[in-house]
């Protein structure tokens, strides 16, 4: 018996990309110093991720110890 | 511990005692002062030099102002404040008019410079630095609010660049 694959509806998935927009937005309007201090983080996830995959490396590709 | 308003100050100390005549944020971290932050792991910072008696452009002033500052480098980057920059000497009509624009801004009230976002499309279009990743960035770019479609047009227009 074939099955019919849920979908979501066309005002959930609005909604959904809606959200999504919004979150850019509020993103872009952080203060510098927040987006700075959301840099460090962003540098911790993507240090690992490169790490993860066996991608060499240069010295200076590493998260930053500093103060936003 | 090292700070990035430090890193920043350092910039125009490297401008007011004349080793650069001018410059600005470029690259991953300019695109901070206009949209969403972008993982990078150094600083890109577009410089106009002072006149040379010959063609050939050299970094080596840079380097000896930064050796004299107790900052460390390597052949593409200095350790300023914890930050790695990499300078990179106006290497075009285009980039000359990319420092020459830029706009001021502040960061915990240090006066910075940064590329204007229209012009920040424009160099990441360069059929030299074009990649996937430049790409997307200018789309970002192209889609934020803060964008001057009439300068954007006239950029990109005068130096041949295309989406």
């Amino acid at each position: 018996m074939n099955k019919i694959p849920a979908r979501p509806t066309d005002e959930l998935l609005a909604s959904l990309l809606d959200g999504k927009r919004a979150l850019h937005k509020a993103q872009r309007m952080l203060s510098l110093p927040e987006k700075v201090a959301q840099l460090l983080e962003l540098q911790k996830v993507a240090h690992e991720i490169l790490r993860a995959r066996g991608v060499e490396l240069q010295p200076w590709q590493k998260p930053w110890e500093i103060e936003p | 511990m090292p700070s990035f308003e430090n890193t920043l100050r350092a910039l125009n100390a490297m401008k007011e005692s004349g080793v650069i005549t001018e410059y600005a944020i470029a690259g991953a971290m300019a695109l901070m002062f206009w949209i969403e932050p972008v993982p990078t792991f150094d600083l890109d910072v577009l410089v106009l030099l002072p006149q040379s008696e010959g063609p050939i452009v050299s970094l080596q002033p840079i380097h000896e102002w930064a050796t004299k500052q107790g900052y460390t480098s390597d052949l593409e980057h200095i350790l300023i404040d914890g930050v790695p920059v990499q300078f990179l000497p106006s290497y075009s009509n285009l980039s000359d008019e990319a420092i020459q624009t830029a706009v001021d801004r502040q960061y915990r009230g240090v006066a910075i410079r940064v590329v204007k976002p229209e012009y920040l499309i424009a160099l990441y279009l360069l059929p030299s630095a074009r990649t996937l990743k430049r790409k997307e960035r200018a789309a970002a770019l192209r889609e934020s609010a803060t964008i001057d479609r009439e300068l954007l047009a006239d950029v990109m227009i005068r130096f041949h660049v295309t989406f």
